[in-house]
């Protein structure tokens, strides 16, 4: 019986001391075999039952990824709770509905903030009490449902839950999984979730020997499945970075062998080479760009099998003196598997990421899917795709191009709109199947399907992703809904447009200012001309604006995977969206932050 | 609660100058006392006299119930002073954690050759030491700029580090001066945090020079007004902001 206690008893029955976790803390990594993994969770699973957690309690976990929170996952499924995992971030909108839906009665969380989004909405979600591992601020918080996750623990002793464990039901509830895209939670078992890691596991050959570092929050429902209960069913190492400002470094010290992250993390570090280099001395400025000039070029006779015995010296002499000390800054020397969710990396980045030797290995799932319902094999890897379906599953494409899908391994609905169509699930995203090869090729949502005056229908995705694969774009948003032709609101990154100003002498003050330097819009608009010239006649863009600010998790404008929002954008900057309509030059956005901006649309 | 610093009828002179003239004021134990006035109005030099580093021709300064009319800074330290800089004075060449670590010098016993050598009391000192600063950089949250050498940081961040410093000398009294300067909006916001966090919750009395007024009227919970090296106000926030004195040297009366 296959459950995500039971993985842990029986790591701890078959190979006790092997690491089972490691977390950097006061700059020191500590780590946490199989044995004091299931003694972690004994004990807490004592201390949550002295506060009446049982079976079917449902539990918010809510905060990033630290050992308190991940071992506590395992100590409520011992008692047979149910553990609702809740993005750090999330807006109150979205913690009021998750607790209220859930039913949650006992929020875990990590630290202040978490506790002032709670408090914000305490009186509309049925919470009886919330435990704070980090007290940190609130000293003069004076609510009796606030209590002190050290008092709670510092008398629980560590107890045998064995039998506890051997007598749950795999068939069981184990998360409740919110999607933000749907609006919906979904109820996930032990065993579904678990069965569809073993087939990622099986498919790539997946061992205890591999590492994984998880720093993403666990509410994404692919992280979760990538990183987590992957890491528990095959027994790998699960590594937990000291703060979301120390990634970088903590993935350069562990060296993963597995990697799982959504496209915008592939994104960010071809950007962090980018700023890197553009602040980079003349000569090694110069090194790079030559030397990458000629990686690309070797990397096309590659891929067409034209490359010869002299060009296979020449990679080694680059990567040896550029791009091996690159993928070792990043953690990516020792990558056997890198996964992506949520849509394919741009050509142009998935190609640079080949030729390094990092293989994207794209998947595409979600919540209803348990996190996965297909994966590229590590063999067949490509930008045009997300692989083909797993084993136990079925897909097919709808009449309105929607893909469509069975998995033995679905999650059912807990709350929200129902998607399921004659038994098939409809996945909401747009796409075909590949006729030749089987494999799934996803367009984008079929909600933000946007039709030109003339008819013409296409998926903003497409060419967003075109558009932000230039290190200095961050997002991009296009718009075009019902007009003659298609305009764009780019958002710049200010790291890299920051180095690149510098770099050519450019004087600003802040972010604000330095998206309004025609500079940077001629430096955009060369890049989307170059997009331009890749795209048919009727889809390539007019015009364009940069904003003059980035986008905001916390206003809903990006979700917890940095994917862009169309609807809340369109709320929060419908001055930019009627000044697109009526083709306006300058206009003025009374944005957000109750202050005025004055903007431009550029025409290309 | 009892008065942890006393400074009584303390007159600096630097040759003709006189840039502080009989000022006397309490500190309480326990509270943020913030120091304020136009440039020029004596506040460094209070906060020299304090710890030591000025000697002053009248007066006396009674720290812990201790009364003297000088010390020697490094006893000050001993004694559970400790201080940050108008001015940053930062090993600019030195890491963070580097930098913070030369503020546990107070506590560190062994040789030069034990230290150099890594062994004996060098060993167990360099643990707890680092321990120590180590947990000075999660408070300020600057673990991502641990290995950093400080003159690559932006000014904000070089100001928290001497807070850093500062704090790791497990201070009973911490004299700050300017924490605040050239800091835009969202930094002023974490360092009044931080300040306040090391004073209610580590329960450190601070006493901090500060320009800005709406940081001194949030935070502090007394507040001593110089102008030209005499004291012109001293109460609550509220009672010297209604002080016609201290309107009259910040906003200048007409003659």
């Amino acid at each position: 019986m296959a459950t995500i206690p039971g993985l842990v008893l029986s790591h701890n029955q078959n190979h006790p001391d092997s690491v089972a976790l490691r977390y950097k803390q006061l700059g020191i990594w500590n780590s946490y075999s199989w044995k004091d993994y299931l003694e972690e969770t004994s004990t807490l699973a004592n201390a949550y039952k002295s506060i009446s957690i049982g079976k079917g309690t449902v539990v918010a976990i809510y905060g990033n990824n630290v050992p308190k929170l991940i071992f506590s996952i395992a100590a409520i499924q011992t008692l047979g709770g149910i553990v609702v995992p809740v993005h750090p971030e999330c807006t109150s909108v979205e913690l009021k509905k998750i607790l209220s839906e859930s039913k949650t009665e006992f929020l875990i969380s990590e630290d202040q903030q978490q506790v002032d989004t709670y408090l914000d909405i305490e009186s509309d979600c049925p919470v009886k009490s919330v435990i704070y591992l980090d007290g940190r601020g609130m000293i003069n918080y004076k609510n009796d449902k606030l209590h002190s996750y050290d008092e709670l623990t510092a008398k629980a002793k560590s107890a045998n839950f064995e039998k506890e464990i051997q007598a749950l039901n795999e068939n069981d509830t184990a998360f409740y999984l919110f999607d933000e895209h749907e609006d919906s939670i979904y109820k996930v078992t032990h065993k579904a979730i678990i069965d569809n890691s073993e087939k990622i596991i099986s498919l790539n050959s997946l061992t205890d020997k591999d590492s994984i570092v998880s720093y993403l929050p666990l509410s994404i429902p692919t992280n979760l499945l990538f990183t987590y209960i992957t890491s528990l069913s095959s027994g790998m190492s699960f590594n937990l970075p000291e703060s979301n400002q120390t990634i970088e470094k903590d993935l350069q010290e562990i060296g993963p062998t597995i990697l799982y992250a959504p496209s915008f993390v592939f994104k960010h570090i071809i950007t962090s080479i980018s700023y890197r280099i553009e602040s980079a001395s003349e000569s090694n400025y110069n090194r790079y760009m030559s030397h990458y000039k000629m990686l690309m070029e070797i990397y096309d006779k590659e891929v067409s099998g034209t490359n010869s015995f002299f060009d296979k010296i020449k990679k080694t002499w680059i990567m040896l003196t550029t791009f091996l000390p690159a993928k070792n800054v990043f953690g990516l020397t020792k990558i056997k598997h890198a996964f992506v969710s949520d849509g394919v990396l741009s050509k142009v980045n998935f190609d640079f990421f080949h030729a390094i030797g990092v293989e994207i290995q794209h998947s595409f799932g979600q919540a209803s899917s348990c996190g996965c319902i297909s994966v590229q094999p590590d063999h067949s890897v490509s930008s045009e795709n997300v692989g083909s379906v797993m084993q136990g599953s079925e897909i097919k494409v709808n009449e309105k191009s929607e893909v469509c899908y069975k998995s033995d391994c679905s999650a059912e609905l807990l709350s929200g709109k129902s998607n399921i169509e004659d038994g098939w699930v409809n996945s909401g995203y747009v796409g075909k199947i590949d006729d030749a090869t089987g494999n799934l090729v996803i367009r984008g949502r079929s909600e933000d399907i946007i039709t030109l005056k003339s008819g013409k229908q296409f998926s903003p995705e497409s060419i967003e992703n075109l558009i932000s694969c230039s290190p200095f774009v961050k997002s991009s948003i296009i718009v075009g809904q019902g007009q003659d032709s298609i305009s764009v609101i780019v958002v710049i990154d200010p790291n890299s447009v920051n180095s690149w100003a510098d770099r050519k002498n450019i004087r600003y003050t802040g972010y604000t200012e330095l998206a309004a330097k025609q500079e940077v819009k001629d430096l955009i608009k060369s890049h989307i001309t170059c997009v331009n010239e890749t795209l048919e006649s009727e889809l390539k863009v007019k015009s364009f604006v940069v904003l003059h600010r980035t986008l905001v998790m916390t206003q809903g404008e990006v979700s917890k995977t940095m994917e862009v929002m169309r609807k809340s954008i369109e709320t929060n900057l419908k001055d930019v969206h009627s000044a697109i309509k009526e083709n306006k030059n300058d206009f003025i956005v009374n944005d957000i932050d109750q202050l005025s901006y004055e903007l431009s649309i550029n025409k290309i | 609660m009892s008065d942890i610093l006393k400074v009584e009828n303390v007159t600096l002179q630097f040759g003709g100058v006189k840039a502080i003239t009989d000022i006397s004021f309490n500190v309480k134990e326990g509270e943020i006392c913030a120091v304020i006035g136009p440039n020029g109005a004596g506040k460094s030099s209070m906060l020299n006299v304090i710890n030591g580093v000025y000697l002053p021709q009248v007066g006396t300064v009674t720290y812990n119930g201790v009364t003297r009319r000088t010390i020697n800074p490094r006893d000050a330290a001993i004694a559970g002073m400790a201080r940050t800089f108008q001015n940053i004075a930062l090993f600019q060449g030195m890491t963070v954690l580097e930098n913070i670590m030369t503020g546990r010098n107070l506590f560190m016993k062994s040789t030069w050759l034990e230290q150099g050598l890594n062994i004996g009391r060098a060993r167990e000192e360099e643990r707890s030491n680092r321990l120590a600063v180590e947990k000075v950089i999660k408070f300020l949250q600057i673990e991502s700029i641990r290995k950093t050498p400080v003159a690559k940081l932006p000014y904000g961040l070089q100001k928290r580090v001497e807070l850093g410093r500062a704090l790791v000398a497990e201070p009973k009294i911490l004299l700050l001066d300017e924490p605040m300067a050239g800091m835009n909006l969202e930094e002023k916001a974490d360092m009044s945090c931080f300040i306040l966090e090391i004073n209610k919750e580590q329960g450190i009395t601070t006493v901090m020079i500060e320009h800005d007024m709406g940081v001194v009227m949030d935070i502090s919970d007394h507040v001593v007004v110089l102008d030209y090296g005499k004291k012109i106000g001293d109460g609550s926030p509220t009672e010297v902001m209604a002080n016609q004195d201290v309107i009259d040297a910040y906003l200048g009366v007409s003659h």
